[in-house]
């Protein structure tokens, strides 16, 4: 099915061959379903249970009470203060994903996690696997499926549509335990009882652009001309693919080769101490090189940055000649760039390191006469291959001795890339 | 309130051959039997090669997580919850 000229292009009139699912209030969830007294409560899953800890997701409970993502403990406890606060238990919570992935699985072989919580399954061609059924015969299915394999109190909100976009739509216009298809006979009524900051990746900046150029509704937003998007709201070709995006078109059907890996902590206890940074950053190296030297790269960019107490930024990235494999050499390239920072005597909230510019470790040129760095790279080896055999740290730096309790297991959201490491794993 | 126990417990369980689950049924903790009424989750968590099953369980008033350690065969009950605060 050809995609017709851009101008005047009319809402896709296929067939919904997209199917979006969306554990509700996933961590939460998963936490009420493993612990049975929990369920019926405001639950709120937070990065630290102390009072400036933030709220990553709060239960339907919790919701209805009006808390939301980004609360702190203390201001959700005024809201419901018998709110129960737990932090995430991030191996059940990859389980979880592991089993609703499996169970997709079954009906495609053409499924892309969105993050920990989402999912996409493309239908496109799967005749055999559709054996004559819906796509909403099969979305009650798998809600079933997932109630039975991953826990009673499960519930995802299915969304189908012709794309990407639209799916995703669907999948949260109807919470919790919603299914709601999008096609050319509802999409319209659909867009006309929704705000355009209620579709995805509409928000502040980009209602901003919209409303620059006399766009305030989604309504405005379909008849508003592909070249005006391009030239004066998006600024770029970003235009026609949000012209054929609200459509209905598929734009959004790729995947991202990793370009970097990385690592960020926010501070329990902000601090300038040069020895605790140095302890932080020396840990985020060793679970970032882990995953770099896991993947078999080399880098030879390190980015780090910090947002300090009074909500400021600094970054600095550098390019280094030699490439960087091992903890070691990461972390000394990471701490230089953090001792470039200009506001030393300023407290520190959160640090991030990266690093990027990839090459495959056995293409890469090892020194011809440094030989301790090339024993040092077998020696990283050997201390990886030690702690996956007996587990994450029991082979460490001095310098990370009693860090146990810091920089703790985190799932990021949405990095999609993190969870193809999670399959690995479980394989 | 949650608390951290870590603590070795003795455990009933049946093995079922048909199914191949296992499901712990009484857990004798602190001189008390404890009879298990519903295990809510379990999963898996490794450790190196250490293979973990976390056994997440309730009585009907508290809920339990349990880790039985495929090495050595311990139960230990790592926390008990009355789900409040």
């Amino acid at each position: 099915m050809e995609t017709p000229d851009l101008h005047n292009l009319p809402i896709n009139p296929n067939p919904p061959s997209i199917m979006h699912i969306d554990l509700n209030s996933c961590f939460a969830t998963i936490e009420q379903q493993a612990n049975k007294h929990l369920r019926g409560k405001p639950v709120l899953i937070a990065a630290y249970d102390s009072p400036r800890g933030c709220v990553v997701a709060p239960s339907k409970e919790a919701k209805k009470a009006g808390i939301k993502v980004g609360n702190r403990v203390l201001e959700a406890r005024l809201i419901a203060p018998n709110a129960v606060v737990r932090t995430p238990d991030t191996a059940l919570i990859r389980d979880a994903h592991v089993k609703f992935n499996k169970i997709c699985r079954d009906y495609s072989p053409n499924v892309v996690p969105k993050s920990i919580d989402e999912l996409v399954i493309d239908f496109a061609g799967m005749d055999y696997y559709l054996k004559d059924r819906s796509l909403t015969e099969i979305a009650q299915e798998i809600k079933g499926r997932i109630q039975k394999e991953v826990g009673e109190w499960v519930t995802c909100s299915v969304g189908i549509s012709t794309n990407r976009f639209l799916a995703k739509v669907a999948a949260s216009y109807q919470k919790p335990d919603g299914l709601v298809v999008i096609d050319q006979t509802n999409i319209l009524k659909i867009y006309s009882t929704m705000e355009l900051t209620d579709l995805p990746y509409i928000k502040y900046k980009n209602q901003a652009r919209l409303k620059e150029a006399g766009i305030f509704t989604i309504a405005d937003f379909l008849q508003a001309d592909a070249e005006v998007l391009k030239a004066r709201v998006f600024e770029s070709v970003n235009g026609y693919a949000w012209y054929k995006r609200i459509r209905g078109w598929e734009v959004d059907a790729i995947e991202f080769a990793r370009k970097s890996f990385g690592q960020d902590y926010m501070l329990q206890k902000v601090t300038r101490d040069p020895k605790v940074l140095a302890q932080i950053l020396l840990k985020l190296c060793e679970k970032m090189g882990r995953r770099l030297r896991r993947h078999g790269n080399v880098a030879y960019r390190i980015h780090t940055s910090c947002i300090f107490v009074d909500r400021t930024w600094w970054h600095q990235q550098k390019k280094f000649r030699s490439p960087m494999y091992t903890t070691l050499e990461l972390f000394r390239a990471a701490q230089y760039i953090l001792d470039l920072r200009p506001d030393e005597i300023k407290k520190i909230a959160k640090i991030s390191v990266s690093c990027y510019d990839l090459a495959p470790s056995k293409s890469s040129q090892i020194s011809l006469f440094e030989d301790a760095e090339n024993k040092m790279r077998k020696v990283s080896d050997a201390l990886d291959e030690i702690n996956n055999r007996y587990g994450e740290f029991v082979i460490t730096p001095a310098a990370m001795m009693s860090m146990d309790k810091t920089v703790v297991d985190q799932i990021a959201f949405g990095a999609v890339k993190e969870i193809q490491d999670l399959y690995e794993s479980y394989s | 309130m949650l608390e951290n126990i870590e603590e070795k417990v003795s455990m009933l369980l049946s093995y079922n051959k048909d199914k191949g689950t296992v499901k712990p049924h009484i857990m004798k903790w602190k001189e008390q039997y404890i009879t298990i009424q519903e295990v809510t989750y379990h999963h898996l968590i490794k450790k190196g090669r250490e293979l973990i099953h976390v056994f997440h369980a309730t009585d009907g008033h508290l809920d339990f997580r349990l880790h039985l350690d495929t090495q050595t065969l311990h139960w230990k009950l790592m926390e008990v919850s009355d789900g409040n605060s």
